[in-house]
């Protein structure tokens, strides 16, 4: 092993040595070439720019579960349904924050069109009802809070779901 | 291992939080599916919808029922038997009101606490002794099944059920069973009698005595009896004044006996034993103001007046005003059964209105129901009657929400439940203990069509005793008091704890010829509001000034009203105050020639207009009642504090206060109308140096100075409404989901009455007025709240803003369609 391997070795561990797996040589490299220039409006530092129809994929993927949230609690009362849909998205997604933000999307996309739906399709008073059930749970007696609980509900569960499923995940 | 703690800890919190979502944990709900949008509290929307038209299926019906419903709510149900019609009532009842008549259900079988939690314990635990349930199982068990009464309250169960099979069905539960995981057992006729035990135990039950007690331990003998005498100091407007005929007493109904079968039977001729007794105040204060469900404010309306043949009645019984109310609005036909008015969740028929005959109202007659015992005791024996006995023990299981099961023994004498045996033993009989068939009555009165049929149905009436006031469509009006008066041995205090040992056990009850009654009067009026209904004349004792018998402000104003020839919706929204219009003038000659500030000469020129009504607007009236409160605090308050009168163990029954200490209100008026040295007592309690007037002067002097501190600006702008509210909270107890409190006229004397301190939330919970003439029976009512219990319904306080106008709606006639409003075909 010469010189520059042993260094190598010796960085072993530290912060900023290896990205990916990659060991990156130091010393001096070889310049790369200049890419040219493909003139765009999306802002410079966007993730997806680079990765055009990951976000779509991953807002259809966010609709489908809401709508799946939104049926099974209509549906059949599956009030736990947020806290497999947490799992999911903890083992699915690359990372944590990514999977929190989709399951806490689609919580309260589908538990809110569960709340909303019988009051566009059978008048039934949905913000009366909020604000009783946020009066009879002792908060104070506004609509939003009632609604806001709900959500919260669902969203904890979710969120809760994700840590375990972050914690179980291989590595 | 850093990994491990990870996994470990995201698994415990995972199932943690999963547990407490789907079971819940201690009170805490199960809130998982509580909050499921699609299944949980959320579906309780569908019955806040507005009421549309529909088909339903009822089992159970013979025939087709049809209900109708006006575009305020009130419910018209038409049936072709009286079996359909009670069926139909209970469904509808439960439709509309299932949380309220299991609440109170629960109330009074002691079953709250497995609803709310330990919160509700010592109610439970107080009504499970009283014996409520106890009561209505005997009453039960003794109805001739084939009775009509026993069949309206079979049907009347199936109808509720019907409704609890339906909601459960949808899973469509009102909000406050699925928030609590906690839903409604099937309905059964003892269920409907526990709630007439409850109505009976509001407005019949006080522990006065106890009160009493206390006030002679401390006060001493003679100035509690002086102070809170037999009769009233202050002159009274009595309506059945005589002559009266002592006619001996009558026996208790012998089925009272068996509500303690085990226990020796009542017998009126027992009176040995001692009279005398010593109480342990400890013990008594360690009982007082158990009950969560007592009578408290004396404050109903209720008179008549006849032209001619054309006679009219109104009627506004003063009751705790909730959201939702006590009262359901439905008119009712079957054939031979007409009826229309208030009806009472839970219970079958109308309580309050007219059929095509007559009408009637009630108000509580504010006698002495309950009398308290002194038991001498030995181990589990009491000694009575000569001998040592053992007392019959009853055993409970409390269901406890987030705890585990209390278990609770009552002990049980002759006289009734041993409310505790922590110091002395004491006991309790009360007349709402005594098995009565108040819905047999009731269903009579609901039938009756002349003033015999009515006094005959009432005569199995037994508790709570109550002033019934009659018109009907021939110009005749008439009262009668129905229910026990309870008598005992003229050498016993009955308005004091008694000897347990058989010298001071009730011998029987005013014979129903000599209770309190009239039919026709010469004046062609009648009216009751709670005022002692006969003169000091009258042959037998019917509890004292300190028993709640009211002062007789209101009643004075109504005669004064009738005799006027004012409408009777003006009277019985009247905010006339009848000790304003006695006392102020006194006050006003009182300050005649003191030397008085600036504020006080604008108070005395706002005092010298005044007509005497407490108006929402009136700065006049909030220096009324401002120097009344301070005026009666000055003369009485001292003599509380030099003998440590223990209030903050009964502050609505011992506290120096206007509105719940009517004696001491008729002791000022009476020594203040006296004038200076005319009552010898007036001295006394005044004390040295002081007379009315001069303490008049100083209360009035305090009154300016405190409005003038709290509201400021000028006197005229002090008006009643600034510091005078009305709130009508929810049962539920959700702040929420009330109403108010909103500036209000009114006060604990004007026929529109606002009970309590200044923030009410008790008065007129329905007022009706009916014109009954050869032509036929009409009617209009109101009452302040809605007919839906759930408040995202657009019935829930719909009718608050009427009620608060002092108007009306017209009754719907039994037998009538209501029209513009949704109807429900229902059949079998």
């Amino acid at each position: 092993m010469g010189e520059l391997s042993r260094r190598e070795v010796s960085r072993l561990g530290k912060r900023g040595s290896y990205r990916f797996g990659w060991l990156r040589v130091e010393g001096p490299q070889p310049r790369p070439l200049p890419e040219p220039h493909r003139p765009t409006f999306r802002r410079s530092g966007s993730r997806s720019g680079s990765r055009p129809g990951s976000r779509i994929g991953w807002l259809l993927w966010c609709a489908a579960a809401a709508a799946a949230l939104g049926a099974g609690a209509s549906l059949s009362g599956l009030w736990w349904l947020p806290f497999v849909a947490g799992l999911l998205a903890g083992f699915v997604c690359e990372r944590a924050r990514s999977a929190v933000v989709w399951v806490v999307l689609a919580v309260c996309a589908g538990w809110g069109a569960a709340l909303w739906w019988p009051a566009l399709t059978s008048a039934e008073p949905a913000g009366a009802t909020a604000r009783v059930v946020a009066a009879l749970a002792g908060l104070p007696p506004f609509a939003a809070v009632g609604v806001v609980g709900t959500l919260l509900i669902g969203a904890l569960q979710g969120i809760v779901a994700v840590w375990l499923a972050r914690a179980l995940r291989p590595r | 291992m850093k990994r491990t703690v990870n996994v470990v800890a995201a698994a415990a919190v995972s199932a943690i939080l999963l547990a407490v979502l789907g079971f819940g944990y201690g009170t805490i709900p199960a809130l998982g599916p509580a909050l499921n949008p699609g299944k949980g509290v959320w579906t309780s929307a569908v019955s806040g919808k507005p009421v549309t038209s529909q088909a339903l299926h009822l089992a159970g019906l013979t025939a087709p029922v049809t209900v109708s419903f006006t575009t305020a709510g009130t419910a018209s149900i038409q049936a072709q038997s009286q079996h359909d019609l009670f069926l139909a009532l209970g469904y509808v009842h439960a439709r509309f009101r299932l949380t309220e008549m299991d609440e109170e259900r629960r109330l009074g079988e002691g079953r709250l606490a497995q609803l709310a939690g330990r919160s509700d314990l010592s109610s439970d635990e107080f009504e499970l002794r009283l014996g409520l349930l106890r009561t209505a199982r005997i009453e039960w068990e003794q109805m001739n099944k084939n009775s009509a009464v026993a069949q309206d309250l079979l049907a009347y169960a199936r109808g509720v059920n019907d409704d609890i099979a339906q909601v459960k069905a949808g899973g469509q539960w009102p909000a406050t069973f699925t928030l609590a995981g906690v839903y409604p057992s099937s309905w059964t006729p003892v269920d409907s009698l526990v709630i007439q035990g409850e109505l009976t135990q509001e407005l019949d039950y006080t522990d006065t005595p106890l009160d009493y007690a206390l006030l002679e331990k401390s006060l001493g003998a003679e100035r509690t009896m002086d102070w809170f005498p037999v009769i009233a100091k202050n002159q009274q407007t009595p309506y059945d004044p005589g002559p009266y005929k002592y006619q001996g007493v009558t026996p208790i109904s012998p089925s009272a006996a068996s509500t303690v079968t085990s226990n020796p039977a009542r017998d009126n001729s027992k009176t040995s034993g001692s009279t005398t007794v010593s109480y342990d105040i400890n013990t008594l204060e360690s009982i007082i103001g158990q009950a969560r469900n007592e009578h408290q404010f004396p404050d109903s309306n209720a008179w008549a007046a006849t032209t001619g043949t054309t006679a009219r009645l109104a009627g506004d019984p003063h009751l705790p005003q909730t959201l939702p109310s006590v009262w359901y609005q439905v008119a009712l036909s079957a054939p031979g059964y007409d009826v229309t008015g208030v009806s009472v969740p839970g219970l079958p028929g109308i309580l309050i209105g007219h059929n095509e005959h007559i009408a009637w109202s009630l108000t509580d007659a504010q006698n002495q129901s309950a009398m308290f015992y002194i038991e001498k005791t030995r181990g589990d024996e009491y000694y009575w009657d000569g001998a040592w006995r053992k007392m019959t023990v009853v055993r409970y299981s409390i269901p406890v929400r987030g705890s585990a099961t209390v278990r609770l023994t009552v002990d049980i004498t002759v006289h009734g439940p041993v409310l505790t045996q922590a110091g002395q033993t004491t006991s309790v009989d009360w007349m709402g203990n005594v098995p009565s068939p108040d819905l047999q009555a009731m269903l009579g009165v609901n039938q009756a069509s002349d003033f015999q049929q009515f006094k005959g149905a009432l005569s199995h009436w037994y508790a709570p005793t109550q002033n019934f006031v009659y018109a009907d469509d021939r110009g005749n009006i008439g009262v009668i008091t129905a229910g026990y008066f309870p008598q005992v041995s003229s050498a016993c205090r009955p308005w004091l704890p008694m000897s347990g040992t058989g010298a001071c056990d009730v011998t029987g009850v005013i014979p129903y010829g000599a209770v309190p009654q009239v039919y026709d009067p010469p004046a062609r009026m009648v009216a009751t509001a709670n005022q002692r209904p006969v003169t000091a004349a009258y042959p037998y004792y019917i509890g004292t000034s300190a028993n709640f018998f009211d002062p007789g402000y209101r009643a004075a104003t109504i005669y004064q009203g009738l005799a006027a020839g004012q409408s009777f919706s003006s009277i019985q929204n009247s905010t006339k105050d009848e000790l304003a219009a006695r006392i102020v003038p006194k006050l006003l000659a009182a300050l005649q020639g003191t030397s008085l500030s600036s504020s006080e000469r604008a108070v005395v020129a706002l005092l010298t207009s005044w007509d005497d009504t407490m108006a929402a607007g009136s700065a006049a009236a909030s220096v009324w009642w401002t120097f009344w409160t301070g005026y009666l605090s000055d003369v009485f308050q001292p003599w509380w504090n030099e003998f440590h009168v223990p209030v903050s163990k009964d502050r609505p029954g011992l506290a120096v206060d206007p509105a719940s200490q009517a004696s001491l209100d008729e002791d000022l008026e009476a020594w203040t109308l006296a004038g200076p040295g005319a009552a010898s007592s007036e001295d006394g309690a005044f004390g040295a140096g002081r007379t009315a007037a001069t303490v008049m002067r100083k209360a009035f002097s305090s009154a300016v100075s405190h409005l003038a501190s709290t509201l400021g600006g000028a006197p005229s702008s002090w008006a009643w409404s600034r510091i005078h509210t009305r709130s009508f909270p929810a049962l539920s107890g959700a702040s929420g989901l009330g109403y108010g409190p909103r500036g209000s006229g009114g006060d604990a004397f004007t026929p529109d009455a606002a009970d309590g301190d200044l923030t009410s939330s008790s008065g007129p919970s329905w007022r009706m007025i009916a014109t009954l003439s050869p032509s036929g029976v009409t009617a209009v009512g109101i009452y302040p709240g809605g007919q839906d219990e759930n408040p995202a319904s657009p019935w829930y306080a719909n009718q608050i803003p009427l009620w608060w106008d002092g108007r009306y709606l017209p009754v719907p006639a039994p037998g009538s369609v209501a029209a513009g409003g949704a109807e429900w075909r229902l059949d079998g």
